[in-house]
């Protein structure tokens, strides 16, 4: 990076082109039907990426977003964290144990979670779920954008891996709403959601007093 | 560019704004809470009141809204809620009352074709009080779109078969052919639900219960579509990536073009498009949650759009390249 600092510069040419995109589709649409809200769904790789993290600028994007989507699926991400550490110590971080480096990105992401062996078959908890949408809303304040969290209901993980609970639905849509969302996504897609733990989710608005 | 406030100012009466709470007292949400799982023929009168509260003032865009019922009618729904207030809402089977937060759920077309409107709509109002659809309509991806991935288990509705020899993606509304003028990326019509509309399917049983529809879509495609290559990004070593550059104008303009159709050719509430990419820098890193192993050598994207845009930065497209080789040979050699 020192000496090929356009490494960092080609890398910032993609995000502020993924930016342009968001900023051209916006335009489109309100010049079509303005009372038309758009937004952007952030994808996972924002709660284990330090770097990828540090580019979505939300204050940024918000002029060009009416709500955005933040992917906090709190089940897939102990599967997902793990496979993320195993990535990266292959390659930037070389010579550090990978559950020191797990330790590292919990304290740079602020998460405190189970430690690398168990998060596979734990997910990560509600904890994170709370933790990253007060940092969403942060992160926005000032702003008029929506934050509406993405959920975890039953997205795929490993045969033998944590699997959704109608609790777990119940606990993650607490958090995102106690963390201070607008609303929540119930994600990725019907076609795979078992209905319990779609139940769940009404477990929490009924507990906020949402219904 | 159209000033945001347009939709900010616009949405203080969307049910998914936070400021909504304007319509809603303490006693209202009170009565709410009582009223989930309660047999209180007053309470249950309350979320009628509360219904027509939540939606006042909104846009119906023709269909008759709450706010529009006249006495007569809003005695008749109080009465027949009453009627039904001595059981549990468990029993009853009953959607819960609508809420001013924004409860969506992400859908794709197949569930609808597969268990039918009014049945998704039914479970959804009931399990989760969904007031928003965030509906899969274009995407070449099984994350969104199409049933179960395959390998694992099926849930508790819907066929209980894979889809795996079936499913090809695409948009999945009809294609208005006069808003993709500015793009060669033609042809993307789904065909694995044969001519099934899933806007003109679902957005009038939506309407009619109050729930909107965001239109869903994500940079996910397939490499055989007619002429996708021409979209593509370019790999440092110059080949064709399978992913689509947003420098592109043919790409660009094919995103551009499908809002511009979703939004002039149905009554939908808006967009949310994804990427779930990153940039070059942590590609060639492999840093990677999906148990992949990125090849540093493929990073992206070294088309002309891109260096062009490089050098009106001042940006020397070539010690980009040699950056990213010697980036490369890092990475392989720590593996």
């Amino acid at each position: 990076m020192l000496r090929y600092p356009e490494l960092l510069a080609w890398e910032m040419l993609w995000t502020d082109s993924l930016r342009e995109t968001y900023a051209a589709i916006y335009k489109q649409v309100k010049d079509a039907k303005p009372s038309l809200g758009v937004g952007w769904h952030i994808w996972h790789t924002n709660s284990f990426n330090p770097i990828y993290r540090a580019e979505q600028d939300l204050a940024a994007i918000a002029p060009v977003s009416d709500f955005l989507k933040i992917v906090i699926y709190h089940n897939c991400g102990g599967e997902r964290m793990a496979e993320y550490i195993e990535s990266v110590q292959q390659t930037l971080y070389g010579d550090v144990p990978q559950q020191e480096l797990l330790d590292f990105h919990y304290r740079v992401l602020d998460y405190k979670e189970k430690n690398l062996a168990e998060i596979p078959f734990t997910g990560l908890s509600a904890d994170y779920v709370l933790r990253e949408t007060k940092r969403a809303r942060a992160g926005l304040e000032g702003t008029k954008t929506q934050l509406w969290p993405g959920i975890d209901i039953d997205i795929p993980t490993a045969a033998n891996h944590s699997k959704c609970t109608p609790e777990g639905t119940r606990d993650a849509v607490l958090a995102a709403f106690r963390g201070g969302a607008d609303g929540v996504i119930l994600s990725r897609k019907y076609s795979e959601m078992k209905l319990a733990n779609l139940k769940g989710a009404r477990l929490a608005l009924q507990e906020l007093g949402l219904t | 560019m159209s000033k945001p406030s347009e939709f900010h100012n616009a949405r203080i009466d969307e049910p998914w704004a936070a400021s909504g709470a304007e319509f809603v007292s303490t006693e209202d949400r009170d009565a709410s809470t009582r009223t989930a799982g309660t047999t209180n023929a007053a309470d249950s009168i309350s979320n009628s009141q509360r219904l027509i509260i939540y939606w006042k003032g909104k846009e119906t865009h023709g269909e008759p809204s709450m706010v529009n019922l006249d006495r007569r009618a809003f005695l008749q729904s109080a009465a027949a809620t009453a009627l039904t207030a001595s059981m549990p809402a468990t029993m009853q089977g009953e959607a819960p009352a609508a809420t001013t937060k924004m409860i969506g759920i992400q859908v794709g077309a197949v569930s609808f074709v597969d268990e039918g409107a009014d049945k998704v709509l039914d479970e959804f109002q009931r399990d989760a009080a969904i007031n928003t659809l965030f509906l899969a309509t274009f995407t070449y991806g099984r994350g969104i779109a199409g049933r179960q991935v395959p390998g694992q288990p099926l849930p508790d509705h819907g066929k209980q078969e894979y889809d795996t020899s079936t499913f090809y993606g695409g948009n999945y509304a009809t294609i208005h052919p006069q808003y993709y003028k500015n793009t060669v990326f033609q042809g993307t019509r789904a065909t694995d639900l044969g001519d099934y509309d899933v806007l003109e399917a679902v957005l009038p049983a939506a309407r009619k219960r109050g729930i909107k529809t965001i239109c869903w879509f994500e940079d996910v495609f397939r490499k055989d579509l007619p002429n996708i290559d021409q979209l593509q990004e370019k790999e440092l070593s110059g080949q064709n990536a399978t992913t689509l550059c947003f420098n592109n104008p043919n790409y660009r303009n094919f995103l551009l073009g499908i809002v511009d159709d979703w939004s002039h050719s149905y009554e939908i509430d808006g967009v949310m498009w994804g990427s779930e990419r990153q940039g070059p820098f942590s590609n060639a890193l492999g840093a990677s949650a999906g148990g992949r192993t990125n090849n540093p050598h493929n990073v992206t994207c070294f088309c002309q759009f891109c260096e062009a845009k490089a050098k009106g930065r001042g940006i020397n497209p070539e010690r980009a390249r040699q950056g990213f080789v010697e980036l490369a040979k890092f990475v392989d050699a720590g593996r």
